[in-house]
């Protein structure tokens, strides 16, 4: 899979290349706090538009109005057809059937912080909110995530600070490579339960492994955001 | 993973149609995190040409008492049953169940369908790309029964097949005596499951399930799980222990065979009794008089036997 994903990767480049400036109007959706798309996630993220927009170029503008339809729609080489949102931005992506979602986000639309360990769903490295629900990235079909709203860590960063400090403060990473996906599941935890104890912090982040043995400092960690937080 | 064609069908009706037209190599994917591990270890005994999402459905999903019942749609997510508070109160052991299956994230996309008709574990049908030719497979060899067992049978070594079935639902699901209801019919919860090979349930290839009926439960329940560490880790010995309000019990182990396995031997110990710690016990005892341990080459799972026992004796006392 290596070399396909490599041949991929070069293609997307030539394509960018060919077609820098085509870039396809995106728009903020979702709910009240988004973000608008700044700092180093710029880069990325304006390759990411032009290159998925490559591929829905060739679509005809017809199936760009029904993009809130969130069955996916097949495209040449049984390709398929997806729109979504990731940290409030809007994208259109066009996914073989076999890719993952961890694939998509991580190859195709470069972001980065979605890691993968263990491939399997055993180590919470890829994790992502999926509508709310911290999911495994690399055990979703990205061809169903089609009109759903997904937020990886760069972009909970910017909505949670106050979780990215504590973290910063609490020396959570040694590596470093576990973080993210670490930084995701507390999120999810946060957003429903505004002041958890630290049983139900310890259940909550019990899906993602950490080979360094960060874990107590996750705790106080996610136990400082939430004050922070002011419990919201 | 390699490619293969992937169907969102919007009616159930849909979704049994596109299996019918591939008999042999369709799949259906629920939340997909036992399907999607199997494609990557090249597993499936044929790879699919297709797969048969049914995550496009509306109405596959949701927990409510109707009428006699409580049904729970089959692609309700196993974290949904964890948090509800109509299982929490009344159908204990299904809520204890679902909190300590796989890990959050693995509930959060797991469903309840998908929980029930997953794979087996055993490391020789899971070997990548298929190397062992096993009886599950469709050949004539169980290479746990000469090989490493740690996590094997207890139940049923005269049934050629010493694979476990792995699911964590599936005690609770047998001791409320649900009904799984499909396309096609409604199947007794221990009719799902045969020790007939290959595959893991006794359904069609274009059945569906799309519920599962629970008959109204007022008792008490009780669901414990030995695993090695907490969470991710599958069961060693799992159960589930059900006294209804008239005192009748169904008492229901797991991972100790390749289908669910119904203690009746531990339900008459205590039926009509008040319970106790020594008739507990004594329930644990019964229960695993017929188990047999596989010598195996390697480490042996007679340890098992005696887990199984304080499994029986603790979901019993639960219920207390
Ligand atoms: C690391 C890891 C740890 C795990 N630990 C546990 C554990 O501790 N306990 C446990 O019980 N499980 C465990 N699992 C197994 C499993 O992934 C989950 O239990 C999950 O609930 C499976 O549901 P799914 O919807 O993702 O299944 P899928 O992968 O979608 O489907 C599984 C099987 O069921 C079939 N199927 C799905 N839905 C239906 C339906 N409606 N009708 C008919 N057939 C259907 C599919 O064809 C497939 O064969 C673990 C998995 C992983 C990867």
């Amino acid at each position: 899979m290596k070399d396909k994903d490599e041949e991929k990767a070069v293609l997307s480049r030539r394509q960018f290349l060919k077609d820098a400036g085509i870039v396809l109007g995106t728009s903020a959706v979702g709910s009240a706090a988004l973000l608008s798309a700044c700092g180093t996630n710029e880069i990325t993220k304006t390759d990411t538009v032009t290159k998925t927009s490559t591929v829905t170029k060739n679509v005809t503008t017809t199936v760009v109005e029904k993009e809130t339809l969130p069955l996916p729609i097949e495209t040449e080489n049984g390709r398929l057809l997806i729109s979504f949102t990731v940290n409030g931005k809007k994208f259109d992506a066009t996914v073989e059937p076999r890719e993952t979602l961890h694939h998509l986000l991580h190859e195709q639309l470069g972001f980065k912080s979605v890691k993968t360990f263990c491939s399997r769903g055993g180590c919470g490295s890829c994790s992502v909110l999926l509508d709310g629900r911290p999911v495994l990235s690399c055990m979703t079909f990205a061809s169903s995530v089609g009109g759903k709203d997904i937020w990886t860590s760069d972009g909970i960063g910017k909505e949670m600070p106050e979780l990215i400090e504590a973290y910063i403060d609490n020396e959570c990473m040694q590596c470093g490579y576990c973080t993210p996906g670490f930084i995701v599941t507390a999120a999810a935890l946060l957003k429903r339960n505004g002041n958890p104890s630290t049983d139900e912090i310890r259940e909550a982040l019990a899906g993602n492994l950490c080979r360094c043995g960060t874990y107590p400092v996750h705790i106080k960690a996610v136990h400082e955001a939430a004050s922070a937080m002011g419990g919201k | 993973m390699k490619n293969f064609k992937q169907y969102y069908p919007t009616t159930v009706d849909e979704a049994a149609k596109y299996l019918k037209e591939n008999p042999k190599d369709t799949y259906i994917v629920g939340g997909g995190t036992d399907v999607i591990g199997a494609m990557k270890d090249f597993i499936l005994p044929t790879y699919p040409v297709a797969l048969v999402s049914l995550d496009k459905i509306p109405g596959l999903t949701g927990i409510k008492e109707e009428g006699d019942y409580l049904i729970i749609g089959a692609m309700t997510k196993v974290e949904d049953l964890a948090m509800s508070d109509l299982l929490k109160s009344k159908y204990t052991c299904l809520a204890e169940a679902a909190s300590r299956t796989a890990s959050p994230h693995l509930r959060e996309s797991g469903t309840v369908g998908g929980n029930l008709c997953q794979m087996t574990r055993c490391w020789y049908f899971r070997h990548n790309n298929n190397q062992f030719d096993c009886v599950r497979k469709g050949g004539s060899t169980c290479y746990a029964l000469t090989g490493e067992t740690r996590f094997h049978s207890i139940f049923g070594l005269t049934k050629m097949c010493a694979a476990v079935n792995p699911s964590d639902l599936a005690p609770a699901m047998v001791a409320l005596n649900a009904v799984a209801v499909t396309n096609k019919k409604e199947i007794p919860i221990e009719k799902l499951w045969s020790f007939a090979v290959p595959g893991s349930t006794t359904l069609d290839h274009d059945e569906i399930i799309t519920s599962f009926k629970i008959p109204k439960f007022t008792g008490k329940s009780c669901f414990y799980k030995a695993s090695v560490r907490r969470t991710i880790d599958f069961p060693i010995v799992n159960g589930a222990c059900a006294i209804d309000a008239s005192g009748n019990a169904r008492i229901c182990l797991n991972a100790v065979a390749m289908t669910p396995h119904r203690c009746t031997e531990a339900e008459e110990t205590i039926k009509g009794k008040s319970i106790t710690e020594s008739l507990a016990a004594e329930a644990g005892a019964a229960a695993v008089q017929k188990a047999k341990a596989i010598p195996g080459t390697g480490t042996s799972n007679e340890y098992k036997i005696e887990i199984a026992k304080g499994v029986i004796k603790k979901v019993i006392l639960g219920c207390k």
